[in-house]
């Protein structure tokens, strides 16, 4: 039986970019937030500190920053005719686990979506027929791209981002994407610096006539005072970034640019080390009366409170819904039931770089999102009439680094090991690179999360079940957009080999993709279409939100962060001006 | 890796090259005359359509790729026209100033860092009276020459820690501070302030007046040359205490033996 705590206004599950700024948010406007965090605190002092948070055998190899698989993991089949079996390590993505969850060992890469992503299906529609969208069950985002507009400013100047506008209010710039969504101002630093494989890449590009550009990032790289007067570091281009802290104050994490805000607010209070197993509910499931979590002693403890923001790792949300009774389980078989529908991953494929000796790439010096990116072949920039498919993919070349446990480039068919390994690793270790894509992925009825008949956590849950498989839609996307790699490796000097690797079926769970998940308790405007509404309020617990990938109604070629920070100021804007006067519904079912 | 110099220095002239990408770093200049490598600054037509590019080299090291290490050794022990003293004077016939002498130690100092600094005190953007006068009188092929030779005198080995030392000048250069969003000194200066890459000084061992003194002119703006302009606010956020702290903590790590 659980302990009851003292009740509190707000509950937070989780400890990242989403719960940090509604968590700092509600506080400032007077709330008494409760904000539970799974995992153990890490700050950059003393947690990140050199050289230690370099050990990339600790961070990269043994996950020290990832989802802890022993305690918590996922099952996976590709379809509903097998039996999943549970991911006994993190391979296909990084679900953050501490302090600033994900956010924390992210990369930085920080894209807005475009306008069209927002109204995925009926652009499609209109334009190329109803057919090209057969059989999947992607649609329109309850949300515009004007809605989000200031609120992605708002995080890019939490998160101090870097980059070049390309279209400054309808103003095309040179320098920037020509292709994004229109901002209102320019970001609030300037971009990376081009490492020398990123600048043949673009090169390469422009020659073919497209337009690359350096990749936005929340990298920063001029000494920069956040929104939140927080204060950050230019980055040092260490070349450890992605699955590690930074010891720099230069990537940036709720660990810099928010939590210390939220925890300078009185009524904010963070409790570590907190593992919630479910959310309550009255006995008619319409309300919610808190959380029941674990602390670190293995106590049970009830937290009462009048709202919950479930923000956990994206799927995670899917999982906190199922396990606590919120909504309806989807049921592939009738397509009904809204939690747990339109799980995607996203849509890869790259083509490997060998080089000639004298091109020396020098990949160590980079950093998570130091790159030469185009989005010539994503969104609806081109013309998708004969090609069968919607969205697209940006196609880059990102030196993110290449410590020696991780890179190790070698040609096909060299030996797995042996002397005549050792020589090809010691040949291409500078002269390799990868021009990778990274491409949007439609929903579909068969990919969908729900809970586990079979295994269970740590604490005896259910784990998350993922069923799986790439579309057809997904497969060509793929092979077209690294088919036009392709042509822009061929066009790279230097290059001696390139080697196309496109998406093949089965998806597997056994090479890392993108820690992009989304979907599972999608953002709709109907019960009929979605788990929750506009501002990641339950349809049916009109008291429990969810901020989150969850609420992608299917995922776009870009990263998700920004879109996730934008989501949750725009969410908190909502509830400070209507729902804390008003609790209740905030869209009419 | 004299040889890999050489070949740096032939391609600096002809081709130009990139900071961060480093590109061209060939040990054989017989090579690099067969290669079909031209760097995309100097491949791109000016006229022709935008991509993003790398930063071109700084003047001060191509100065350093290409000086002359006796005209800089020349200088350095018997000074220079237009009135240039002798750097060893003050700062030690190895690049070692004396016990107790304020003034820092250039032993181990990259040709690029010494060249960009005198490059940095000549345009002002380091403040310093003594040695803005001789950084003016330099020309850039001297500066080059007095870099490269500085670059030959070898480090001292430093202690690793002491008993003189402050505990936390210790903790603020090994985890830095998070209240004030100080990353730790090794971050970039290396484990036991033992420097690290081209342009992080080496901190072990140099005098506590002079570590001081840096600190100061960051503070005031009077230094404000450091290439990834963090010295600046890192300095400001610190409190007194803890600049004194790590500065005492850095002196303390003396050179091996004395």
């Amino acid at each position: 039986m659980a302990r009851t705590l003292p009740a509190t206004d707000v509950v937070i599950i989780g400890s990242g970019w989403s719960g940090g700024i509604i968590g700092k948010e509600l506080a400032a406007a007077g709330q008494r937030v409760v904000m539970l965090e799974r995992g153990a605190p890490q700050w950059t002092s003393p947690d990140w500190a050199p050289p230690q948070v370099h050990d990339e055998l600790k961070y990269d190899r043994r996950h020290e920053m990832h989802q802890n698989a022993a305690k918590e993991t996922y099952t996976f089949r590709n379809a509903t005719s097998e039996t999943a079996l549970p991911m006994r390590s993190f391979t296909f993505a990084y679900p953050g686990d501490k302090l600033g969850g994900a956010g924390a060992h992210w990369a930085g890469v920080t894209y807005r979506f475009d306008e069209v992503e927002f109204r995925l299906r009926s652009h499609y529609t209109q334009k190329y027929g109803a057919s090209i969208l057969e059989g999947l069950t992607s649609q329109d985002w309850p949300v515009s791209y004007s809605d989000l507009e200031p609120y992605y400013e708002k995080f890019e100047r939490l998160a101090g981002t870097s980059g070049k506008a390309g279209n400054l209010r309808g103003q095309k710039i040179v320098g920037g994407n020509p292709f994004e969504a229109p901002r209102q101002s320019e970001y609030p630093n300037p971009p990376m610096k081009v490492p020398f494989a990123a600048a043949l890449f673009g090169e390469s590009a422009a020659n073919l006539g497209l337009h690359p550009f350096i990749q936005p990032a929340s990298l920063v790289t001029r000494p920069y005072v956040n929104s939140e007067g927080l204060q950050m570091s230019p980055c040092a281009y260490c070349g450890f970034c992605a699955s590690h802290g930074c010891e720099h104050f230069a990537k940036a994490s709720p660990n810099i640019c928010i939590l210390p805000a939220a925890l300078k607010q009185p009524s904010f209070e963070l409790r570590t080390n907190a593992h919630v197993l479910r959310i309550e509910l009255t006995a008619d499931r319409k309300r919610a009366t808190g959380v029941t979590y674990v602390d670190a002693a293995g106590e049970e403890l009830f937290q009462p409170a009048e709202m919950v923001f479930s923000c956990a790792f994206a799927i995670n949300n899917a999982r906190l819904f199922l396990l606590s009774g919120i909504g309806t389980p989807y049921d592939p078989s009738t397509n009904e039931g809204q939690v747990g529908r339109n799980f995607t991953h996203q849509s890869r494929g790259n083509v490997q770089l060998f080089f000639s000796e004298d091109f020396h790439l020098n990949p160590f010096m980079g950093a998570g999102a130091a790159a030469v990116t185009l989005d010539d072949y994503n969104g609806d920039n081109f013309d998708h009439g004969p090609l069968g498919f919607v969205g697209g993919a940006y196609v880059q070349i990102q030196v993110v680094g290449a410590g020696p446990i991780t890179f190790r480039p070698t040609p096909p068919g060299t030996p797995r090991w042996g002397s005549a390994y050792k020589a090809a690793l010691k040949r291409y270790y500078n002269h390799a690179i990868t021009l990778g894509t990274s491409g949007a992925s439609q929903a579909q009825r068969g990919s969908y999360l729900s809970l586990d008949p079979t295994y269970t956590d740590a604490w005896g849950q259910p784990l998350l079940r993922i069923t799986h498989d790439y579309n057809e839609q997904d497969l060509k996307l793929s092979n077209f957009v690294v088919d036009r790699a392709m042509e822009i490796a061929k066009g790279m000097r230097g290059v001696q080999q390139a080697v196309p690797n496109k998406m093949r079926r089965p998806y597997s769970t056994a090479t890392y993709q993108t820690t992009h998940l989304t979907g599972g308790t999608i953002m709709g405007d109907s019960p009929a279409n979605s788990a929750v509404n506009r501002y990641g309020q339950s349809w049916d617990v009109p008291n429990v939100f969810t901020v989150g990938a969850n609420l992608f109604p299917q995922n776009a070629s870009w990263n998700p962060t920004s879109t996730i920070g934008a989501l949750s100021y725009f969410v908190t804007e909502k509830v400070k001006n209507e729902y804390l006067r008003t609790p209740g519904p905030l869209v009419p079912a | 890796m004299s040889g890999g110099k050489l070949a740096i220095g032939v391609t600096v002239v002809g081709l130009g090259i990139s900071v961060l990408a480093g590109a061209l770093v060939v040990g054989n200049p017989a090579a690099l005359l067969r290669s079909a490598y031209t760097h995309p600054e100097t491949a791109a037509a000016p006229s022709g359509p935008y991509y993003p590019q790398p930063e071109r080299l700084p003047p001060y090291s191509q100065v350093a790729l290409t000086g002359d290490a006796r005209l800089g050794e020349q200088i350095f022990n018997r000074g220079g026209g237009g009135g240039v003293a002798a750097c060893s004077t003050c700062h030690g016939a190895q690049g070692v100033p004396v016990a107790g002498a304020p003034y820092p130690r250039l032993a181990g100092l990259s040709a690029d860092y010494v060249a960009k600094q005198l490059y940095d005190y000549a345009s002002g953007e380091r403040t310093n009276e003594q040695m803005r006068p001789f950084a003016k009188a330099l020309s850039p092929v001297e500066i080059g020459a007095v870099a490269t030779f500085v670059a030959t005198l070898k480090a001292p080995e430093t202690e690793l820690s002491s008993p003189a030392q402050v505990e936390r000048g210790r903790q603020i250069a090994e985890i830095g501070d998070n209240a004030h969003a100080i990353p730790a000194c090794g971050a970039c200066h290396g484990l036991a302030g033992r420097g690290q890459g081209d342009m992080l000084p080496p901190l072990a061992g140099q005098p506590r007046a002079y570590i001081l003194s840096q600190f100061n002119a960051w503070r005031a703006d009077r230094r404000q040359n450091d290439q990834v302009t963090v010295m600046h606010g890192i300095a400001q956020r610190m409190p007194v205490e803890d600049i004194e702290a790590v500065a005492s903590y850095f002196a303390s790590l003396r050179q091996k033996g004395q």
